[in-house]
């Protein structure tokens, strides 16, 4: 994946978003957007149109499965989720998901699939 | 699966070695099983165990997503609270002093994590499905209220609840962190269904 690709990062956490966020800076990502809900998450997808999401399942007011059903088809999505049943990773990759990262999570784990995204 | 106290504490056994592995991951240290135990207790000794000892403890709850009053709670002396959030920052233990809205962005993220690994194993060997929801912090004085009212939703006052417990110590840093997962008597009934 290009370096100068722009990605969203979903989570209702801002010490997720930042540890997920020095984890790609450190390869040389540079742009980066950041939303802590779904309906954030969907309007930042459309005005910012990034070239990765990461996604977080359980959020407020709009969760990540509902963000996948509207731009899973279109969009590159990774799920990084602390979800890790079965049904959900399935659910997830159903709508769209390009794969789906149990918290938590292996550095190298999260880079690997990140590169495989392409 | 016959739901027998036997098969409760195997489920508790690989969940609690799933919360350790998440734990030890997380904070980059080596985490320790203490206690993995699971009970059908009154819904009040419940509660009375869940509510944290003292008056400055940390205590982060999530309300679980299974239709059926439950709740997932972790509480951790304030000290142990601190330190946990040094680990989790990869900074010198002693260096956080007051917690900061990142901070506490951090340990509610750790229950989420932690919780979320234990329900799993609850879900594949209980073969039950249960989500959790959005963590929150909460002072310990509002405690024990918020968590009565999440639990008794549809419950009597004198229902069992079923608690699982889970105590875990990074040895290095001698931080202890009580993980509870809290089922009433509505999710009994469902189990034995």
């Amino acid at each position: 994946m290009e370096k100068t690709t722009k990605i969203l990062i979903a989570d209702d956490s801002s010490f997720m978003r930042k540890v997920l966020r020095d984890i790609l800076a450190e390869v040389g990502f540079k742009s980066f957007i950041e939303c802590e809900n779904g309906n954030e998450c969907l309007e930042k997808y459309k005005s910012e149109k990034p070239g990765l999401v990461l996604l977080d399942i359980i959020m407020p007011e709009v969760d990540g499965i509902e963000v996948l059903k509207q731009i899973g088809k279109e969009a590159k999505v990774i799920v990084i989720s602390a979800v890790g049943q079965d049904k959900m990773i399935e659910e997830a990759k159903g709508h769209g998901a390009l794969d789906y990262i149990v918290k938590p999570f292996d550095k190298k784990d999260v880079l690997a699939k990140v590169e495989k995204v392409s | 699966m016959k739901f027998t106290q036997e098969n409760l504490q195997k489920a508790a056994d690989i969940g609690s070695q799933r919360v350790s592995e998440a734990f030890s991951r997380l904070s980059s240290s080596d985490a320790k099983v203490e206690v993995s135990k699971v009970e059908t207790v009154p819904l009040k000794t419940a509660l009375k165990r869940v509510t944290p000892p003292e008056q400055y403890a940390v205590a982060v709850y999530s309300q679980l997503l299974s239709g059926v009053p439950g709740a997932s709670v972790m509480v951790l002396p304030r000290e142990d609270a601190l330190a946990l959030v040094d680990l989790l920052n990869k900074q010198k233990i002693g260096t956080t002093g007051i917690l900061k809205e990142y901070d506490i962005s951090a340990i509610k993220e750790t229950l989420n994590i932690l919780s979320n690994s234990y329900i799993t194993a609850l879900s594949q060997n209980a073969g039950i499905e249960i989500g959790v929801d959005v963590p929150n912090m909460i002072s310990a004085v509002r405690f024990s209220e918020l968590i009565n009212n999440i639990v008794n939703k549809g419950a009597d006052k004198d229902d069992t609840a079923i608690v699982f417990e889970t105590q875990l110590t990074i040895t290095q840093h001698k931080i202890t962190a009580d993980l509870y997962v809290l089922f009433n008597k509505k999710m009994v009934e469902l189990i034995k269904q």
